[in-house]
């Protein structure tokens, strides 16, 4: 047993220099990422800011301009300038110089005094749907507040009902948050994923896989070196990545640390589970490489992270009951912000426990049965 | 130029041997544009709704069944409010409204009534939907119900009307400009992994000892991925025309040459990778995270460009995807504009001489330099 | 520098790893045209580096070079038109067919497409649809020379051309070279077989980096053997020592009976068998040799006795349990050595070391003795922290079997491991075999040295995938009528008729 723990050592001892000796790839395993986590952290947002939006007033009095007012003083826009024509607005949405344009009618305030609803044109670039629907729901809001500062004037009950809403785990809708919680795991995704999947497919296209197979290890001590060596790397980059999610961006960890620990090591398993299922199949590098992209495009797009699984088919839906990553980030999610129990947590660990005993114990299997 | 011709045709050949570079080209481009146009939606979201009422008036009841008509929202009523709570927690619904004792009694009585709605922050995306859900659920119900009179009318109301795009079908928008991830991808893809390999079978070395220049490794490598990577993109666009129904309003001619242009600044971020890297375990994990990820992150596809700090939006401008996504958005849905056509021209092809000038620069003429 | 000077070398230095190896130090050197060349010399010497510089493909740190009369450091272009290089690595497309090599290389050299006359000639044309990668290493390294002397260059390169190459087909490739060239064509032909260099007009022996020895090798010695004394010699001497390895060597249980067995092996792929009914039984201690010509299924028979591919039929033991069954129990008596170098090439020495220690149990203190023994047997010193992708050929070879013996195993499978290797290190190699095998160790080998040959204790002839004849190398010399075991070789290959399917 001694004698077998000794040269399951040897083999790890080499796994690791074998991600880790050359100082290229060191460089490139553990900067890149955590870097990129800090820019896209950044810089990353769904909400739409900074929209430059044109107006066109024709009806030109106090009423207009004051409801042009209320769109000048958002914060949600960038440049707010006036239109002298059609034309101009045609040209400018073209050119995606502006976002949207405002056209107030000349009959505006004469409208407003009657008492009646006023109609404002919102043009949109449905090129940029996204944006379009979100300007769309700002001019609203606009309009609404807009209908509220007259009753007041007319000193009427402004809204007979009101919806007092509470975000619960992010009062005040930090996107950042959603999104490095997403991004650790997609993070970690990408490094265990290379790594596992170019190993066994190195060794064959160079030769070495000959001399490891007739060397007296068993599939088991071979399939647990390929595993620890990334998993004890992604995991150090997890733990990392989870600091400076909670230093940095001031994220609460509101559920127990470890916890979120032991689930990571579960989620990396499976992980690594289909990185070596990946490379277990692959002849050499360049299918490893390409078999690692076809999972994880679909992995990271289709995990909640882009949009909610709900939305999607049922048939993708089921689909990404095989997705670690779904399962992982909703961890993350629950026990960073949500404080989220034990027993949810398990029942988000066992389709990973099922996804990563199956790809492994597959790795395993081909890994002395794949003879000529 | 025979020497050129002769490594072109080398290339071919080596593509047609292993099937992994046309799966590369032709099977993963279909994935991924089906997983962008079914499994992403970016317009309408919907939406788990746990409700409590705490008020018995019949009224009410028509409030909660047309909570239950909505297609957006899916709603269950809960009659213990720590058990919805604790559904908050597990994501088993995605909000909370709490309609106290005293609304209808406050409705009538011409005082202002409230409503309670918790959304789970920790799905910050869905969390304006949820509100916006509501509150025009909640509204319509007001206007149709006896309390009607007390509602004062809006003064203004906002139409709009979006161009190019009548319903707003995110999926225009989303699918055409999938292509430059995928496209960037497989650009990558393709040529990562070329160079490096000559250099860890040891064919470098032969190569070297001819009299071949670097130009011609260079157009060597260029040309046959950039013809592979042509028809894969010609493919992907025939679908998404005849697949995905989205109107195709511009002109055949610019696409293609924008497109070509792009590929032409992908390939080199490929070959750029390749030739730094000698072997291909190192210019794997290169693709992946320099080359690809802020591909698929910062290019404004999902995450709109101009919601970035304006450092950002500079930086966004080195990446070739970025401007693909500019230009193919509009040719798709609004025809050729051509000032932005010549803009995003120009930095694509900006960028890919700048790429190929560091490939050619990178490429070896001997063993040690 | 005259008209007839080809390659004129004057105090070149190239080193590497910042100046502490110096792996061509201060050498000059003048050949002359229309010579064949031998560069001989101890693993390491500089031969490599040295045939690359004169190829231009790297750069040299000081001196000058001149070859055909151009720099090579400034006019490189012009002269790779006139040279003709074959690297150690053949420099082919393994997925590429032989044709599309031969027409890539024949369209970069600017050569008319016409080889049916070199393909005939190399007996390759049977081949010419096939992947170069599925070629046997024989012919691997036919076309991999076709591909050099392609376009009538001035000067040939050849490094190390028949590495692991049989004796039937070196002498082709020796005559391949010989009809191609014209009076003043150089070449230069880098070697670790001393009949091979005995035969050329010069040989030049480097050391160290430095020329030792440039002249007329009958001007050393008349003959082979006594050539290859003088080598050995100018090389430093070699004085038979008692093996260290064997001497360390812990051997558990030994006794009577048969280590190695196999039992009506076969292996086919589709209709074609590469191996058919082979048997064979090999005592304890026995060194028993597996002879044949390249693609006579030597090697695929290696990689069923250890497991490496699944017998179609028939069984194989290692010291009594079955491969296939008890794959890791019986892996576990087993050293290998694989005729491809296949040790981490991206790894250092000692790292590659301290994992094949660590992999066969070894550990701590034990371990660490073996790794250092081992760099102290083979010379590994001053190539510790280097990656062992970089290392020379030779040292290559030594890495491999000091992995393969480092865990004392009672049974070794050596596929070709004195290929590469220098003459010295070759005897030190043999001194190392035949002490291990006194000791007990069963050792079972392929080599194409035929010289070698006769230290096994029995040597089986493979051809075509049968065992032709079996014997001590008495019984199969007199079997042959021959006199030594070269030519026995050719005579029973030839009388079973050349021809593989």
């Amino acid at each position: 047993m001694l004698k077998n723990f000794n040269r399951l050592k040897a083999l790890i001892k080499k796994e690791f220099l074998a991600i880790l000796r050359d100082p290229k790839s060191r460089i490139i395993i553990i900067f890149p990422p955590l870097v990129q986590l800090l820019i896209f952290a950044n810089a990353l947002t769904m909400e739409i800011k900074n929209a430059d939006i044109l107006v066109m007033d024709r009806s030109n009095t106090y009423e207009s301009r004051e409801f042009i007012a209320g769109i000048e003083n958002s914060k949600w826009f960038g440049n707010v300038t006036r239109a002298e024509s059609l034309r101009e607005i045609e040209q400018k949405i073209d050119r995606q110089q502006a976002d949207a344009a405002i056209l107030i009618a000349p009959d505006f305030a004469r409208n407003l005094k009657k008492g009646q609803t006023a109609d404002v044109s919102a043009v949109l670039d449905g090129r940029v749907s996204g944006t379009a629907t979100a300007l769309s729901g700002y001019f609203t809001q606009i309009a609404q507040n807009y209908t509220l500062k007259l009753a007041e004037k007319s000193g009427k009950t402004a809204v007979p009902l009101s919806i007092e809403t509470r975000v619960w785990f992010n009062p005040n809708a930090v996107y950042q948050w959603y999104l490095v919680i997403s991004l650790n795991v997609i993070m970690a995704l990408v490094v265990t994923l290379i790594l596992t999947a170019l190993s066994v497919a190195r060794e064959r296209e160079l030769g070495t896989f000959e001399q490891l197979i007739v060397s007296p290890y068993t599939a088991l001590e071979i399939l647990t070196g390929k595993t620890v060596p990334p998993l004890t790397v992604a995991l150090i980059m997890l733990s990392v990545m989870a600091l400076i999610s909670v230093y940095c961006f001031d994220i609460p960890f509101t559920g127990s640390f470890l916890l979120y620990l032991g689930s990571s090591f579960i989620a990396l398993l499976s992980f690594v589970g289909v990185g070596l299922f990946i490379s277990a199949v692959s002849k050499n590098q360049q299918q490893a490489i390409l078999g690692a992209f076809a999972f994880m495009m679909p992995a990271i797009l289709l995990s909640g992270f882009v949009s909610p699984i709900e939305d999607m088919p049922p048939f993708l839906q089921n689909l990404t009951c095989l997705n670690p990553v779904r399962f992982f980030i909703n961890i993350g999610r629950g026990l960073f912000l949500k404080n989220m129990p034990a027993a949810d947590v398990a029942a988000n660990l066992l389709p990973l426990i099922v996804i990563g005993g199956l790809t492994l114990s597959f790795a395993a299997m081909t890994f002395k049965r794949n003879l000529e | 130029m025979n020497i050129t011709l002769a490594f072109v045709k080398k290339e071919f050949l080596q593509i047609i041997r292993d099937p992994s570079s046309l799966i590369i080209a032709f099977v993963l481009p279909t994935l991924l544009l089906f997983i962008y146009a079914y499994g992403i939606n970016l317009d309408a979201v919907n939406v788990r709704l746990g409700i409590k009422n705490d008020d018995s008036n019949p009224e009410i009841a028509d409030l909660i069944k047309s909570f239950g008509q909505n297609r957006y929202v899916t709603s269950a009523v809960y009659n213990n409010q720590n058990q919805m709570y604790k559904d908050i927690v597990s994501s088993k619904i995605k909000g909370a409204l709490l309609i106290p004792d005293d609304f209808s009694a406050r409705l009538a009585a011409g005082k202002q009534a409230q409503l309670l709605l918790i959304a789970d922050g920790a799905e910050i995306n869905q969390v304006s939907y949820t509100q916006s859900y509501v509150s025009s659920i909640v509204s319509q119900w007001l206007q149709n119900s006896r309390f009607k009179s007390n509602v004062s009318q809006p003064a203004v109301n906002i139409q709009p009307r979006y161009w190019y795009n009548q319903n707003n079908n995110a999926r225009w928008a989303l699918v055409p400009s999938s292509l430059a991830v995928t496209m960037t991808l497989i650009g990558i893809l393709l040529t990562a992994l070329v160079i490096s390999r000559e250099w860890e079978r040891g064919t470098m070395e032969a190569l070297l000892s001819t009299n071949i220049k670097p130009i011609h490794i260079v157009l060597g490598k260029y040309i046959p991925y950039f013809i592979v990577g042509m028809l894969s993109l010609a493919f992907s666009i025939l679908m998404i025309i005849t697949l995905f129904d989205v109107p195709f309003r511009g002109s055949f001619w610019i696409l293609f040459l924008v497109s070509a242009l792009f590929l032409y600044a992908s390939l080199g971020i490929g070959l750029i990778i390749s030739s730094a890297a000698k072997n291909q375990f190192l210019a794997s994990i290169a693709s992946l995270i320099i080359g690809f990820l802020p591909a698929l992150m910062m290019s404004g596809i999902v995450f709109p460009v101009k919601s970035m700090p304006l450092f950002f939006q500079y930086f966004t401008h080195i990446l070739p995807p970025k401007h693909y996504v500019d230009f193919i958005r509009s040719e798709f849905l609004s025809g050729t504009v051509a000032v932005n056509v010549v803009s995003s021209s120009l930095f694509l092809l900006t960028l890919g001489f700048l790429f190929s000038v560091i490939v050619y620069k990178k490429t070896a003429r001997r063993l040690d330099a | 520098m005259t008209e007839t000077t080809c390659i004129e070398i004057k105090n070149l230095t190239k080193t590497f790893s910042n100046g502490e190896v110096r792996a061509v130090d201060n050498l000059s050197l003048r050949l002359e045209k229309g010579q064949t060349v031998g560069i001989i010399g101890a693993d390491g010497a500089g031969k490599t580096t040295l045939l690359r510089l004169i190829c231009g493909l790297l750069q040299p740190d000081s001196g000058t070079i001149s070859v055909c009369g151009l720099n090579p450091v400034t006019q490189k272009s012009l002269l790779n038109a006139k040279i003709g290089y074959m690297p150690q690595k053949f420099g082919l497309y393994e997925d590429l067919s032989v044709l599309d090599n031969l027409n890539f290389y024949a369209a970069l050299k600017n050569v008319s497409p016409d080889f049916n006359q070199m393909l005939e000639f190399a007996d390759l044309k049977r081949f010419q649809n096939r992947l170069a990668g599925k070629l046997s290493g024989g012919m691997k390294q036919k076309l991999g020379l076709i591909c050099a002397l392609m376009g009538m260059p001035e000067l040939i390169v050849l490094d190390e051309p028949s590495v692991g190459v049989d004796p039937v087909s070196r002498r082709e490739l020796l005559k391949m070279v010989k009809t191609t060239v014209q009076n003043q064509t150089t070449v230069l032909w880098s070697t670790a077989y001393m009949d091979e260099a005995h035969g050329f007009d010069t040989v030049v022996v480097v050391d160290r980096g430095k020329i030792i020895y440039q002249g007329k090798p009958q001007d050393l010695a008349a003959d082979t053997l006594g050539f290859e004394n003088k080598v050995i010699e100018l090389m430093g001497g070699y004085a038979p020592k008692p093996s260290l390895v064997a001497q360390n060597y812990h051997l558990n249980g030994s006794g009577d009976g048969f280590a190695v067995e196999a039992v009506d092996l076969v292996k086919r792929y589709g209709d074609f068998y590469a191996v058919k009914n082979n048997t064979f039984h090999i005592k304890k201690g026995e060194i028993f040799g597996l002879l044949g010509p390249n693609g006579a299924g030597k090697s695929t028979s290696f990689k069923m006795m250890c497991g490496l591919a699944r017998p179609t039929g028939g069984t194989a033991r290692i010291m009594g349990i079955d491969i296939v069954k008890q794959a890791s129990l019986a892996r576990s008596h087993l050293g290998y050595m694989a005729q491809k170098f296949s040790l981490y090439a991206n790894l250092s020495v000692r790292e590659n070391l301290e994992f094949f220690a660590g992999a066969y149990g070894l550990k701590g203190k034990l371990a660490d003795e073996a790794v250092s023994r081992m760099t102290e047997i083979f010379g590994f010193r001053r190539f510790l922290n280097d990656n062992a992708g970089d290392l020379p050929l030779g040292y290559k070879q030594r890495l491999s079997l000091a992995c393969a013996v480092m865990h004392n195993p009672p049974v070794l499978f050596l596929d070709e491991p004195t290929s590469g290797v220098d003459v010295i290190t070759r005897r030190e190699f043999w001194n190392h075999l035949t002490s291990l095998a006194q000791k007990g160790v069963t050792i079972l080998i392929t080599t194409h040295f035929m010289d070698e040959a006769e230290f096994c204790d029995r040597i089986s002839l493979f051809y075509k995938g049968k065992t032709i004849a079996t014997g001590t190398p008495q019984e199969l010399k007199r079997l042959a009528g021959a006199q030594s075991m070269e030519d026995a070789f050719v005579n029973l290959i030839l009388q079973n008729g050349r021809e593989i399917s």
